[in-house]
């Protein structure tokens, strides 16, 4: 594999054909194994970036994963490659029982079921919660939910992850662990958060989206901050 | 608080819990069967529905809070019928010759409605809803409909919390609870309620696209060999609705 991990050229996204786009010629690259927290006020864009990343929203411009362009054709390819976490865990949970999501996508990609079920209790330990593998996921609370549907993220192993606010609803004892956990792989990961402080524990470039342009591109931490309160 | 009506699902506790879910969804059609099968102008054919019912409900245990509902739930929906038929001018039985000719249609849906309606509580209660995800997808079921079976179930509970959600949200800023809350939100159900849940229904069918779901052939994840529970079970069904098609057939009074 060579060339970046993800690189977005002149994307411009638009709901309706006469709004203004919720993200406008949007441009950058990112390299394989590289952090980046895409950062940004409500209705900046951020998600709208992440889901035209995966082809959940149709895009002018031209979004590439390792080389290979994102089209129609090769969508299912590139997917599987990826690991999406929602901004809302309940919309991608999509079974009664914890260790039924987790092991599914594993399951999908042909894993024999004890084996999925062996990964998916792992997946769910590295995040403290493997106790839950037999619950059903509606007695779970919002923080709960978060890291099972993260534990569905991570469990196939993907080479990209694109993690549309993962810390939110997370006790700071979770944030932590969710951090320490993100900084152990070796996948390239987009971030998109309103948590500074967790983003700079873990991320190395910033991507600041302002109306749906990017308004800063950098590693400085403190230049984002500075802007964030300006 | 309330219990959810989602938490319904696996709170049985009667002995056909011992067989495989598969078994269990089948013994049930069976029962269910026997009831529509049955018929309320003998005695034989009401005796042959009610017995599939009670024994069907014994085998499944629900909790006796939940019995009353559906009890409640399915008198209030079927015996107002009963009652009025004999009296509206245009029913069928209104050239009935007898007022016991008359009551035989309503008799026969409030039957099997009510044993019906009993028959799929008490199966409810039998399985969680990841035993029903088991037993569709061991069972010739095509794999959509599976899929789109599991989804209503798995979604209800996202809907019943929603709905509470709004209720929570009426009573705090409306300063009204309970009973005028829950109606306030009935009428704010094209409003409030419905655009929230298509909203919804459109990020979970983003993620379904994205997981793959559809796509997916859904295989079986547990392994369950199927033993003498299920024998038993399914031989009860059986029995049951073998007895409600002899006496129907046979036409015994």
């Amino acid at each position: 594999m060579s060339g970046p991990a993800l690189e977005f050229r002149q994307v411009t996204v638009r709901y309706e054909p006469d709004d203004s786009p919720a993200i406008a010629a949007v441009s950058f690259a990112i390299g394989p194994g590289e952090r980046v927290a895409l950062v940004g006020l409500n209705g900046s864009g951020k998600t709208t970036l992440l889901a035209a990343a995966v082809g959940l929203v149709p895009h002018d411009g031209e979004i590439r994963f390792a080389e290979e362009r994102l089209t129609r054709g090769s969508l299912a390819a590139v997917r599987e490659r990826i690991g999406f976490l929602f901004n809302v865990p309940e919309d991608q949970l999509l079974f009664p029982r914890v260790l039924d999501d987790v092991a599914f996508g594993l399951r999908r990609r042909g894993v024999p079921a004890p084996e999925a079920a062996e990964r998916a209790r792992k997946a769910l330990d590295a995040l403290g919660i493997e106790r839950l593998a037999d619950s059903p996921l509606h007695h779970l609370s919002h923080g709960q939910k978060q890291r099972v549907a993260l534990a569905g993220a991570l469990v196939t192993g993907p080479s990209l992850l694109l993690l549309d606010e993962p810390s939110a609803g997370l006790d700071p004892p979770g944030k932590r662990a969710l951090a320490a956990l993100l900084d152990r792989l070796d996948a390239t990961m987009i971030l998109a958060t309103h948590d500074l402080d967790f983003a700079a524990s873990l991320c190395t470039r910033f991507l600041m989206l302002v109306e749906g342009r990017i308004a800063f591109d950098g590693k400085d931490a403190a230049e984002v901050k500075r802007r964030w309160e300006l | 608080m309330r219990k959810p009506i989602h938490d319904l699902w696996g709170c049985g506790h009667g002995p056909v819990r011992h067989a495989a879910p598969q078994t269990r969804l089948v013994a049930a059609a069976a029962v269910f069967a026997a009831c529509m099968t049955s018929t309320g102008a003998t005695l034989a054919g009401s005796l042959c529905a009610a017995s599939a019912g009670v024994v069907w409900l014994l085998a499944c245990g629900p909790p006796w809070k939940v019995l009353r509902m559906f009890l409640v739930l399915g008198l209030a929906l079927f015996l107002p019928y009963f009652l009025l038929l004999p009296l509206l001018p245009d029913a069928p039985s209104a050239n009935a010759g007898s007022w016991r000719d008359a009551l035989v249609v309503p008799w026969t849906i409030l039957l099997r409605g009510l044993c019906g309606m009993l028959v799929c509580a008490a199966t409810v209660t039998s399985l969680t809803a990841s035993d029903l995800r088991e037993a569709l997808l061991r069972l010739p079921v095509p794999g959509i409909v599976s899929a789109i079976l599991l989804q209503i179930v798995h979604q209800t509970a996202t809907l019943f919390y929603e709905t509470r959600r709004v209720a929570a949200a009426m009573a705090v800023r409306g300063a009204s609870s309970g009973g005028i809350a829950a109606w306030r939100v009935l009428f704010s159900l094209p409003r409030v309620w419905l655009p929230r849940v298509i909203v919804r229904a459109e990020r979970v069918g983003a993620a379904m696209e994205l997981r793959g779901y559809c796509d997916a052939s859904l295989e079986p994840f547990r392994a369950t060999a199927l033993g003498l529970a299920d024998l038993g079970t399914l031989g009860l069904a059986a029995v049951l609705l073998g007895a409600a098609v002899a006496v129907r057939v046979l036409g015994v009074p």
